[in-house]
């Protein structure tokens, strides 16, 4: 997109023409960060479902002042002459109406309700993603759910299933196993149809590094420093990338040449009873194929409902994982990076991969651990712990 | 950042305002009316429309900053 930026800018300024975008992306200030980096300063829409049902991006289209699509994927060179210099007529059948503008949830659920067919459920589940907040992703999930009930091959139904698990695993409002809800819900729709690039990237983005193109999110950590230097402030991510969305594409999932030295082997640490830390294991994608590769999420999150919190001034959070016979472990034992403050909150994550053996079949259970430093509330008793672990690999063809 | 060509195939193709279920697919025809369709901005989440440019040229891009 920079391309068509820096080739219209002058056109924009005067007047003449409009650059509108739509952003396919799950998360819409990762864009702004990334338009805040490139300095566009026109119009950016937010489309994280794929309401507009884009089969891939980018997706450039010429429409002239009637609304009438006059080129698709236009080319720069001849833009001017061929698009902007030219009068058109307004000479296309009438088209659809034009769009009512936000929907009005409560008559979309009327709707839905008194409606036998999934479309109307699916309309209200796109309507309150989009448009209801965090506070109404639980009744985006849940209109979702009734129009594949009725309809289960419904693709997209299922795709943007998966994007409000995610929107909810993001959220205050998160229910253990929201992440792996998503990811399969997208597993699904992609299984349906395979040719559909936007839902394969976002597998991907949480995906091995053998399945991966390239890199989603390197470009955040340059943006925010070249946005710094330029003496503005980059716009805060809500979420930031980490892990599989910053790792790179790898040829083969390869093992740590060294072992490590196993933190507690004799079990010796006092197990977290309380659950002071909640912990919450994802594989993408899951089932994995044998001799296929996997990415293996733990999220570690403080109770909210025991206060619980991170004590920053020991050793930081580690998770060690045992092997399981011919699967290949990247690496046994993970380090999450802590916060400077004394005590802090926030969700820890580590990730990791797996290569499946080529014979793996059914269910494989990999024990792991987590060793942190917590307190029970601020400025309360504070505990080194440990959490055991299961990370169950479902392999199949 | 993307490196992928762009595969623009035949593909499903729905919009309009999302108030309406209906679903047609995603081929955009030089020639024909593009659908109408309105979306939160990015920034203050304040619905736009396709249509509020009526009137301009518009050069509509979809993309990923991914």
């Amino acid at each position: 997109m920079p391309v068509w930026h820096e080739a219209t800018r002058e056109w924009v300024k005067q007047g003449r023409l409009v650059l509108l975008g739509v952003t396919q992306e799950q998360h819409a200030d990762r864009c702004r960060l990334f338009a805040q980096w490139k300095r566009f300063d026109w119009p950016i829409l937010h489309d994280p479902i794929n309401l507009l049902e884009a089969p891939a991006v980018p997706i450039v289209v010429a429409i002239d002042e009637h609304g009438i699509v006059r080129a698709i994927r236009p080319r720069p060179e001849t833009f001017k002459a061929e698009f902007l210099d030219k009068t058109f007529a307004d000479d296309a059948q009438p088209g659809a109406p034009r769009s009512a503008g936000p929907p009005d949830l409560a008559s979309l659920r009327r709707k839905a309700e008194a409606s036998p067919g999934a479309g109307a459920w699916r309309a209200l589940g796109d309507a309150l993603t989009i448009w209801g907040g965090p506070g109404r992703v639980d009744e985006g999930i849940d209109a979702y759910t009734r129009a594949l009930a009725l309809d289960p091959a419904d693709k997209n139904a299922l795709f943007r299933l998966g994007v409000a698990h995610r929107m909810r695993h993001e959220s205050a409002a998160r229910r253990p196993g929201d992440f792996q809800a998503a990811i399969d819900a997208w597993g699904r729709a992609l299984k349906l149809d395979p040719n559909q690039y936007i839902w394969r990237r976002r597998i991907e983005q949480y995906g091995p590094r053998l399945t991966k193109p390239y890199s989603f999110y390197d470009w955040v950590v340059q943006a925010k420093a070249e946005i710094s230097r330029r003496g503005e402030t980059p716009i805060p991510l809500t979420v930031e990338p980490y892990g599989s969305e910053l790792a790179g594409p790898v040829r083969d999932v390869l093992a740590d040449t060294a072992t490590p030295v196993e933190p507690d082997p004799k079990g010796q640490i006092h197990r977290d009873e309380q659950r002071l830390i909640e912990a919450e294991v994802v594989v993408v994608p899951s089932p994995v194929g044998p001799g296929k590769a996997a990415r293996v999420h733990l999220t570690f999150r403080p109770s909210a409902a025991h206060a619980g919190h991170w004590n920053n001034e020991s050793t930081p959070l580690r998770v060690w994982i045992d092997g399981a016979e011919g699967w290949t472990i990247s690496t046994r034992l993970l380090e999450a990076p802590q916060s400077d403050r004394p005590e802090s909150d926030e969700v820890r994550r580590v990730d990791f991969e797996v290569k499946a053996p080529p014979t793996a079949m059914g269910t494989t259970r990999l024990a792991a651990y987590a060793l942190y430093n917590t307190c029970e509330q601020a400025g309360g008793r504070c505990l080194f712990l440990r959490q055991d672990l299961t990370i169950e690999l479902q392999a199949a063809k | 950042m993307p490196k992928l060509a762009l595969a623009l195939a035949t593909c499903g193709f729905i919009l309009g305002s999302i108030s309406r279920a209906s679903a047609a697919s995603y081929s955009p025809k030089v020639g024909e009316r593009h659908p109408d369709f309105t979306l939160p901005a990015i920034g203050d989440r304040a619905p736009v429309s396709l249509s509020d440019f009526r009137g301009k040229k518009v050069l509509l891009i979809q993309f990923a900053s991914w």
